[in-house]
């Protein structure tokens, strides 16, 4: 009888960090292959010429959407500001805003040259939430990009992105904020629409 | 020269001592702030938001809101160094990278991150990290002597030889003390009350501010700044463009980086 509890706890304590760096890795382990995968793409000689930039876009653009859960991120970012959208407003602002995001990123990592990056550890934010730190090296400077990863229907999905220590939807949610401060939604769905255009006329 | 050094140190300290109570940004206020969401959802029942108030709780902490009573001077200030970036900084240091090859300035870097040693020793022992501060001198012996004066960064295979700098404004907020307000600083860019003061305080803990007469100093950190800009050039610009309000945009990024740091 008295062994009882001891032989529980010592159950529990073995199952918990078990439970608990299987999913971890699982995180880990999406980060890692989705953002392999990015760089191999990157790194393809085949994509170097100039011409060949949009193709490898196209194929950056599939990668991506696998990585990141916009609608989650959109969420996030406009927080409680989305009581002032219709749900039409609302449907324009995710695509406009998924758009814009996608080009941003897409232009910064296309401009990649030979920085190697380095994994870290990932931690659980909360039970099906986790963080995973990567580290982007060159030759004069270490840039930490953490990865903010939730499990949901059976994958992982991103749904943020740190950037030495600065939020992404974090930063964006206090912008709009402000914005809708001053300004109604469909000002801000016209600023946005401008922006991706003007993103957009470059490219085409 | 002198006298002046003191009454500097006693406007600050007076300064600081004023604003120390009265800090609009304690995290009681924060917390109370981020609470308000829950209570509204239970009237308009809205398990939604409730679940994203609980996401914020669990994963971002209480958020450090910075008031920014003087938001159309800053703004100003902000158009400012927008403009003395692009019409001078930008350009002087592409044209300074365009002549010095690129491992030379990650060696000017590598130096004078390594004589800024000081300040951080200091604040590691007012913060109380006392080991870091011994990792810290160990990084500078290590540097100052087989990196040939620091410019070799020989300390970076060691990672326990890396400790993440401190600077006289994380100090102030490890001791509790509140960010105060918002400003922009001109040529210096995103600041709050306690980081200026922080500011401050570095320059006296650093030996090149004690050169005479002062435009050396002013010389020696201005090419620190090129060296500097030169070396993460479009950084201002990326950012910059992924932003629909630029302004608010920088002011919540250097709040984020700055809180990250005192947390480091």
């Amino acid at each position: 009888m008295k062994r009882q509890p001891i032989i529980i706890s010592l159950i529990l304590i073995l199952a918990l960090p078990v439970s608990a760096s299987a999913q971890t890795d699982g995180a880990l382990d999406f980060v890692r292959t989705s953002v392999d995968k990015v760089l191999t793409i990157l790194r393809n000689p085949a994509y170097k010429e100039e011409s060949t930039r949009e193709v490898q876009r196209q194929k950056l653009r599939i990668l991506v959407e696998i990585l990141f859960d916009y609608d989650e991120i959109t969420r996030r970012a406009l927080g409680r500001n989305r009581k002032a959208f219709t749900p039409e407003q609302m449907d324009e602002f995710s695509g406009l805003f998924t758009r814009f995001l996608e080009e941003i990123y897409l232009d910064r990592i296309q401009d990649y040259t030979d920085e190697k990056i380095v994994y870290g550890k990932a931690t659980m934010l909360s039970k099906n939430k986790a963080e995973v730190e990567t580290n982007i090296v060159t030759a004069s400077k270490q840039i930490p990009i953490n990865y903010r990863v939730v499990f949901r229907h059976e994958e992982w999905r991103g749904y943020d992105v740190i950037i030495e220590g600065v939020s992404l939807v974090r930063n964006y949610r206090s912008q709009f904020n402000k914005i809708l401060q001053k300004k109604t939604p469909e000002d801000l769905l016209q600023q946005l629409r401008d922006k991706v255009n003007k993103e957009e006329i470059p490219t085409d | 020269m002198k006298v002046n050094r003191i009454t500097l140190i006693s406007f600050t300290l007076v300064f600081l001592l004023f604003f120390a109570g009265y800090d609009p940004n304690c995290p009681k206020v924060s917390a109370q702030e981020t609470s308000l969401p829950a209570k509204t959802s239970e009237e308009t029942a809205s398990q939604d938001e409730y679940d994203e108030w609980i996401d914020v709780l669990e994963e971002e902490g209480p958020v450090p809101y910075v008031r920014d009573p003087l938001e159309r001077f800053n703004r100003a200030i902000f158009t400012f160094n927008d403009f003395f970036y692009f019409k001078a900084l930008k350009p002087v240091a592409r044209g300074y990278g365009f002549i010095t090859p690129e491992p030379v300035r990650v060696k000017v870097k590598n130096f004078f991150y390594n004589i800024g040693y000081p300040i951080r020793f200091v604040n590691d022992i007012l913060q109380a990290k006392f080991k870091r501060a011994g990792q810290g001198t160990c990084r500078f012996v290590f540097n100052s002597t087989v990196g040939v004066l620091g410019f070799f960064d020989p300390a970076q295979k060691y990672s326990w030889l890396n400790p993440p700098p401190e600077d006289t404004g994380q100090t102030f907020g490890t001791w509790g003390i509140g960010n105060g307000f918002y400003i922009v600083l001109p040529f210096f860019g995103p600041s709050t009350l306690r980081n200026s003061i922080g500011l401050a305080g570095d320059c006296f803990l650093q030996p090149v501010s004690y050169i005479n007469p002062f435009y050396i100093p002013l010389g020696v950190k201005s090419y620190e700044r090129v060296n500097e800009t030169s070396l993460s050039i479009n950084k201002y610009e990326d950012l910059k463009e992924s932003a629909l309000d630029p302004y608010t945009a920088f002011k919540d990024a250097y709040i984020q980086n700055r809180e990250e740091a005192i947390k480091e």
